[in-house]
């Protein structure tokens, strides 16, 4: 579906009483204005992924980041309190981050990125919008090798790795650690996976 | 190791409570749109991880979560 007939979609579920709708990107942003309501989470990520109708009222949310969330916990790394390391700064970074930041505060998030300014309104704003301890850093090899060594949980949340090029990775395998849980956005990671084969909990 | 796979079970999993009212709702999300059955429809592009998704999902509800 084409951007510009996004409203007409919506006009068509409310038309159909759909009870819901996934919104997958280009769209998340503009769907953000299609709706009558507008949760909290999803207005600090400033898009939504998902739309409930409730008697003819479209309700927008955002569950990307409370997927992921669900997912460490799951894996018993819960960031609360942790070190966390993000790698990018772009959509997916930005749901999980506001999500942590909002849900699951870390002791200190540190998002090193490679777009300046998105990285900067990015730590600026989970900083704002949830109270978070943000430190944000260019991603380079140094900043790359000191975020891991003092990270507990590493968040790859950057495209490298998606297909067809799902050997590559931006982590070294020497620079994981023995107490460094990994998440990786990327599913079918296989250089990332590759790297971390070894299931790691957050000790303490 | 996290993969993004499970992330994606988990959004799937938190929108069917959202449109279901079925299962655990979370934080703001709890929108309460009350209990039906329904079909899921899983639609996207070759490679995005439909059948990944289709198949958790099913040994999910097959052992009652």
């Amino acid at each position: 579906m084409e951007p510009a007939q996004l409203s007409q979609a919506f006009a068509g579920a409310r038309a159909m009483d759909y009870r819901g709708l996934s919104i997958t990107m280009p769209h998340k942003v503009a769907a953000l204005a299609l709706v009558d309501e507008v949760d909290e989470t999803a207005r600090a990520i400033g898009c939504i992924n998902t739309v409930v109708n409730q008697n003819g009222r479209l309700r927008g949310a955002n569950v990307d980041g409370l997927g992921a969330l669900g997912a460490l916990r799951h894996a018993g790394a819960d960031p609360t309190g942790r070190r966390v390391l993000m790698l990018g700064s772009g959509g997916a970074a930005r749901a999980l981050a506001i999500t942590i930041g909002l849900f699951a505060k870390p002791a200190e998030l540190t998002i090193l990125g490679a777009i300046e300014d998105e990285l900067a309104r990015l730590a600026r704003d989970v900083a704002e919008r949830t109270g978070c301890k943000v430190a944000a850093e260019m991603l380079t090899d140094a900043s790359l090798a000191d975020g891991l060594a003092k990270a507990q949980i590493l968040l790859h949340c950057t495209p490298v790795g998606m297909k067809p090029d799902s050997e590559r990775s931006l982590v070294p395998r020497d620079r994981l650690h023995s107490d460094l849980v990994v998440f990786d956005a990327v599913y079918n990671h296989a250089g990332l996976c590759s790297s971390a084969t070894q299931p790691q909990r957050v000790a303490g | 190791m996290i993969e993004g796979s499970e992330m994606f079970l988990g959004q799937a999993a938190l929108q069917f409570e959202l449109w279901t009212g079925q299962g655990r709702a979370q934080g703001d999300h709890a929108l309460g749109v009350g209990r039906a059955a329904m079909n899921l429809v899983l639609v996207g592009y070759r490679g995005t991880g439909k059948s990944v998704i289709a198949f958790r999902l099913a040994g999910c509800w097959a052992s009652g979560w």
